[in-house]
């Protein structure tokens, strides 16, 4: 990384034009990346934020969670992929999400997601009515994740892309997840693309 | 590529001049070699003719020099939307201050990737 993210922040804090900020594939550390989300708590301009690879930890979350739960908010995409957040961050973001109105799309790809992290965004998901697309592919999430995760389908209506691929679940754990899926309102496109074990067996038939 | 020769500078000026249907500028991965080729080659971004509104220059060295004629056109140029210093070498480790100082001062940037 070549700039100062606090010093991005703090320039940030007050500005009303920047739209789309990408920040992705920098090596930045916790304290400036803490000091950078408190700083941008208060601007109302910020509609995509790309933090994608910059080595972003659960020690951050608890900031991330302060900014997304601004009432003023007016962020619609938030790409947090390829980075080391584990269910720990999970359940400090999730929370933040659930009442938050503006994010429409969200991507947690290749990240440290396993099964406590899934309740946590079933829980978040349930309630919330604005995500519409939610990328977890390349994470941890197992047999118990993805029964939990699946818990939210039948109460969420807004949800219309889920990106579960490249996860180490198998058969046992998505026929599960395949039950709720059939009481699903609004999901239209559901991605689980080598998976560690969904073969056209029992859970394939039950999904079908 | 080097732009070790200021006059490379100035006949890249002469040409942006000319194309005011020009819209996009990607300098990217270029090394100006001569300080004055940077300031050259991007002046004409300071002409109200100019209609450039996205610039692209991942991976130039950035000096206070060129940040500072860069704040000048983000200053002056209120088309310019998108501008991308990904992977840009701050030698001086102000350089970007300077620049992120001007997203509050006047400039148009909507889009902005580092």
């Amino acid at each position: 990384m070549n700039f100062s993210i606090t010093k991005l922040g703090i320039a940030l804090a007050e500005n009303t034009k920047i739209e789309t900020l990408n920040i992705s594939n920098n090596r930045i550390k916790t304290q400036p990346f803490t000091a950078f989300f408190a700083a941008i708590k208060n601007n109302k301009s910020l509609r995509k934020i790309n933090a994608s690879k910059t080595d972003l930890s659960d020690k951050v979350c608890e900031k991330i969670a302060d900014f997304l739960s601004m009432e003023e908010l007016r962020l619609h995409e938030f790409d947090l992929s390829k980075n080391q957040i584990t269910d720990v961050g999970f359940k400090l973001i999730m929370p933040a999400i659930q009442k938050n109105r503006s994010i429409e799309h969200i991507n947690f790809d290749q990240n440290q997601l396993k099964a406590s992290g899934c309740e946590a965004i079933s829980a978040c998901l349930e309630e919330n009515k604005s995500i519409v697309e939610l990328s977890l592919s390349g994470n941890k999430i197992n047999n118990d994740g993805i029964a939990l995760l699946g818990q939210f389908l039948k109460n969420n209506e807004t949800l219309f892309y889920l990106d579960i691929s490249k996860n180490p679940f198998t058969d046992q754990g998505f026929s599960i997840f395949a039950e709720h899926f059939g009481e699903s309102a609004g999901l239209v496109y559901l991605d689980i693309q080598k998976t560690k074990d969904i073969s056209d067996d029992q859970s394939l038939i039950q999904f079908a | 590529m080097a732009f070790e020769n200021e006059m490379y500078g100035k006949s890249m000026a002469i040409a942006l001049e000319k194309s005011v249907q020009l819209t996009e500028f990607n300098i990217s991965f270029i090394k100006f070699d001569h300080p004055k080729s940077f300031f050259d080659m991007v002046s004409p971004m300071l002409s109200p003719k100019c209609r450039i509104n996205k610039f692209s220059m991942q991976a130039c060295i950035l000096t206070p020099l060129e940040s500072k004629v860069l704040c000048y056109i983000l200053m002056k140029n209120k088309l310019m939307h998108t501008v991308d210093f990904s992977e840009c070498i701050d030698k001086e480790r102000d350089s970007f201050v300077l620049i992120f100082d001007k997203f509050g001062q006047g400039s148009n940037v909507r889009y902005l990737s580092l």
